[in-house]
């Protein structure tokens, strides 16, 4: 049960051009900077975009094959995708909306509508909402809307583009858990969120300039970036925790301190050139610092990763030179600060 | 979810469209205070013409004028007429529209003019033109006679034919211009959930442009119940084939002016209840 | 606050001012152009004919290139309420007798009205007869298409008598309302047969077949001078159009009318 892609396909003057990639079973996040193709990709897949060369195959069925005339179209396709902007049905109840791609499958109204409350429940739709029309939602509900609608044919890919992107706090993580289990045994999650990748994604492409860059494990891809969008995205430090107020505890007891007031679980977010190390003690603040030990140094150019273990498992971008002065070595002891003004919270 | 875990049982949840969302209030106007006169000097000069042939009109004669038989069968003719055209305009506008709003068309513009074409040419054209296309010696109508025996001048069919002709360019503009606003999004969405192209267009496209499609048929409708010229030149004017309420009137305008008044108000009323029930019920103000 | 609203009345005022002037406005150029050209007099020298629409080809025969006369053609019934109206015009042509009469008894014609010219009517074809038309009993052929003039129109009239006076009763297929679009139908060979005017056969390029029947049925025309004491020059034109080899005489009979 696999996605495999190989050739070109053009949308809009953009062109994904792709040598060959399979998309295994569990989420695979799609990530690259805007207009490097990861819609066009998602597209393709669904059935939306033909290819204009190569070959696309889902769970071992040729669907688009240019060369043998082969194009099976989107509704013959069991791959469902979650639009970036909805597409709620605006004549359809929400109930309805869910109910539709059941429907198209030949199973009764009743039964349908029945499928489709549990899915909604699923997603975190009460049952007041389910007689309302989409125009009366809010961006949040929408989108969970979306994603019940998705999922209720039980697709075996789901594609979701930028799926979180308007959804509040509490259907985020909802979301999330949705998406870690979904129903589709594969998923192609189109993302611009790096707690997306670090809580959901088993396996990561990175697209850059229509061209896969990168792809493999979250930790193969993290070591091999292919391009500097995605080592400047894949660098950023992703740390879990219970807030209350500007306080961050995280999951060994050390407490960071952030700029903006949150309350529950959280993300704390952190780009990886944010962190300073240092050899002996900083002077001043002492927030937001801490004692980790060193367990590698990567150097790419003049750019060092140094990967931290100990309280925060977290990585560090500094110059190479920097790397040299400090004299960092594998098992080394080390301080590392980071200001609260660089760390991001998200719920 | 267990069923009837829900506040409100899902076979509850009615069919049909939902109660329209409470009247906002009104907000300040912000237009220019000559330009609400003129409007409504615009209204005046729509109103005025009415207020005419009201004036003007036999009260007292109306009905004996109205049960005449000339009228009442020029009634049922004009019905006949116009709504067969309309139900033309429905079942050849709307692949038209679809095929404007949805195809790549080589020449866009020029297509787009040519379906316009009738609403700009002066009816007595119009009627001529269908002559030399369709008619017993035209371009087309030549093989219908001779193939078929079918001679569309001087028959129900015909005067049909001329008013779907001028009606049609009112249907599919409206129909067309939802279309293009509705755009292909929901189609998409449609078809990753499984529905093919009928299903899209039945249950997904269709609905979507469902005002559209209403005032579209209602244009096309009144613009047929009213049209004069075309199907007097295509189709001529014999009572009970061809006669309709405008022919009717123009002739009685000849013979009796009150009674073509009276024939006309009885136009006027038809269009104006259809027109008004359709914006009530069907279109969102 | 009181200054505010002062202005605020001013404006409004001159809002409807303008509006209404707009409108007046293009009302009266509506008018004009309706209006304008029923025989208003440039000077005394010019002079002024109205004649009937079925002359037009003959008045621009008759009166092309020559100065001193402006010809005004329109239906005959519209030329007579035109001067009941105060149009000015010195000569009157109509296609009836009945609206000449009109125009007499509501003192707009002063002169004597005479009978200048005769449109009879014809049984017409297509050219070539294609319906192999040979009389008017043909016209209560089912298998043919039959126009006449709608009973309401002079031409339908004069044929409903023509044929309520031959006991025939045609399977007629339209009523058209005028001649003139009857004769189209007639020349396009969408109709096998109709009753229409002489003058119309040349014009729209028709075949005539001899009925008998419509011997004593025509259309008669008459001209007359709107003042009772008409000047030299009306005199003179309208003896061009009631001497025998007048000059409208001849164009009356080159376009086909007959004599009264």
């Amino acid at each position: 049960m696999t996605v495999r892609f190989e050739g070109r396909v053009t949308r809009g003057g953009w062109t994904l051009d792709v040598d060959g990639l399979d998309i295994g079973e569990g989420v695979t996040a799609v990530v690259g900077a805007n207009g490097t193709g990861k819609t066009t990709l998602g597209r393709a897949v669904a059935g939306l975009e033909r290819l204009e060369r190569g070959r696309l195959e889902i769970s071992g069925n040729v669907v688009d094959d240019p060369a043998s005339g082969v194009f099976v179209p989107a509704h013959l396709r069991t791959v469902g995708m979650v639009f970036q902007d909805h597409r709620l049905f605006g004549h359809l109840r929400v109930i309805d909306n869910v109910a539709f791609g059941l429907r198209r499958a030949g199973i009764e109204r009743a039964a349908a509508r029945r499928q489709a409350g549990e899915m909604l429940e699923r997603v975190g739709v009460d049952s007041e909402t389910w007689s309302k029309r989409p125009a009366a939602l809010s961006g949040g509900q929408r989108q969970r809307v979306a994603v019940a609608r998705a999922l209720a044919p039980e697709p075996d890919v789901l594609i979701v583009d930028e799926p979180l992107a308007s959804v509040d706090a509490a259907g985020r993580a909802r979301l999330r858990s949705l998406l870690r289990d979904a129903p589709a045994s594969q998923v192609l999650l189109i993302t611009h969120d790096p707690v997306d990748v670090a809580t959901l994604a088993r396996r990561l492409v990175v697209l850059d300039a229509g061209t896969v860059a990168s792809r493999g494990s979250v930790a193969e891809v993290t070591a091999s970036p292919g391009c500097e969008w995605a080592a400047t995205f894949l660098g950023a430090n992703v740390v879990p925790g219970q807030a209350h107020r500007t306080s961050v505890t995280t999951g060994s007891g050390l407490v960071l301190t952030v700029a903006s007031e949150a309350d529950g679980p959280v993300y704390v977010t952190f780009p990886a050139h944010a962190v300073t190390l240092h050899r002996d003690r900083p002077a001043g603040s002492a927030r937001n610092t801490w004692q980790a030990e060193l367990e590698r140094v990567d150097v790419d150019g003049e750019r060092a990763r140094v990967h931290l273990a100990g309280p925060l498992a977290v990585r560090a971008d500094i110059t190479r030179r920097s790397a040299d002065e400090l004299e960092l070595r594998p098992g080394l002891t080390v301080w590392a600060s980071l200001k609260a003004t660089e760390l991001t919270v998200v719920t | 979810m267990r069923p009837g875990a829900a506040t409100r049982p899902i076979s509850d949840i009615p069919e049909g469209p939902l109660s329209q969302p409470g009247t906002p209030a009104r907000p300040i106007s912000r237009l220019p205070a000559a330009l609400t006169w003129v409007g409504f000097v615009a209204l005046g000069m729509l109103v005025l013409p009415i207020v005419g042939l009201l004036q003007r009109a036999p009260w007292s004669a109306l009905p004996s004028i109205l049960s005449e038989s000339e009228v009442l069968e020029a009634l049922r003719v004009s019905l006949i007429v116009s709504l067969g055209a309309t139900a033309a305009c429905i079942v050849l506008g709307l692949p038209l529209a679809l095929v404007l709003a949805r195809r790549r068309l080589r020449f866009p513009r020029v297509v787009r003019a040519v379906v316009m074409l009738p609403m700009v040419l002066p009816p007595v054209v119009a009627g001529t033109a269908l002559l030399f296309a369709l008619g017993r010696r035209g371009l087309v109508g030549q093989w219908l006679d001779s193939w078929f025996g079918v001679s569309l001048p001087f028959t129900t069919a015909g005067s049909v034919v001329a008013a779907a002709f001028v009606a049609l360019p009112f249907f599919v503009v409206t129909v067309e211009a939802a279309l293009r606003q509705a755009g292909h999004e929901l189609d998409e969405a449609a078809a990753t959930l499984g529905a093919g192209a009928w299903a899209t267009l039945a249950h997904v496209t269709l609905p979507t442009v469902r005002p559209a499609l209403v005032a579209g048929t209602a244009l096309a409708w009144a613009r047929a119940l009213g049209e004069f010229g075309a199907t007097l030149t295509f189709a001529g004017n014999f009572p009970g084939r061809t006669r309709t309420l405008p022919l009717e009137t123009y002739l009685a305008l000849e013979r009796n002016p009150e009674a073509a008044v009276a024939i006309s108000l009885v136009l006027v009323a038809v269009a104006l209840a259809v027109l008004v029930t359709l914006r009530d019920r069907w279109m969102p103000s | 606050m009181a200054g505010g609203r002062i202005t605020d009345h001013r404006y409004r005022r001159r809002a409807a001012g303008l509006a209404v002037v707009a409108v007046v406005a293009s009302m009266s150029m509506i008018a004009a152009g309706c209006g304008g050209a029923a025989g208003s007099r440039a000077s005394d020298d010019i002079v002024v004919v109205m004649a009937a629409s079925s002359l037009a080809d003959v008045v621009e025969t008759v009166f092309e290139g020559r100065s001193g006369v402006t010809p005004v053609v329109a239906g005959s019934s519209t030329l007579v309420a035109q001067l009941a109206a105060g149009a000015e015009a010195d000569i009157l042509i109509t296609a009836s007798g009945d609206t000449m009469e009109r125009a007499v008894s509501e003192g707009s014609v002063r002169g004597e009205p005479v009978p200048l010219a005769a449109n009879n009517l014809v049984l017409a074809t297509p050219a070539g007869n294609p319906g192999h038309v040979t009389g008017l009993d043909d016209l209560t052929r089912h298998d043919l298409l039959i126009g006449l003039c709608a009973p309401e129109v002079p031409c339908g009239a004069l044929a409903r008598h023509a044929l309520d006076e031959a006991h025939i009763a045609p399977s007629t297929d339209t009523l058209e309302p005028n001649v003139r679009a009857l004769a189209t139908k007639l020349s396009l060979g969408e109709l096998d047969a109709g009753l229409v005017y002489g003058t119309d056969i040349a014009r729209a390029g028709l075949s005539a077949v001899d009925a008998p029947e419509l011997q004593d049925h025509s259309n008669r025309y008459y001209i007359a001078s709107v003042s009772a004491e008409p000047s030299a020059a009306v005199q003179a034109m309208i003896q061009d159009f009631t001497s025998v080899d007048g000059i409208g005489t001849r164009a009356l009979h080159e376009y086909g009318f007959g004599r009264p």
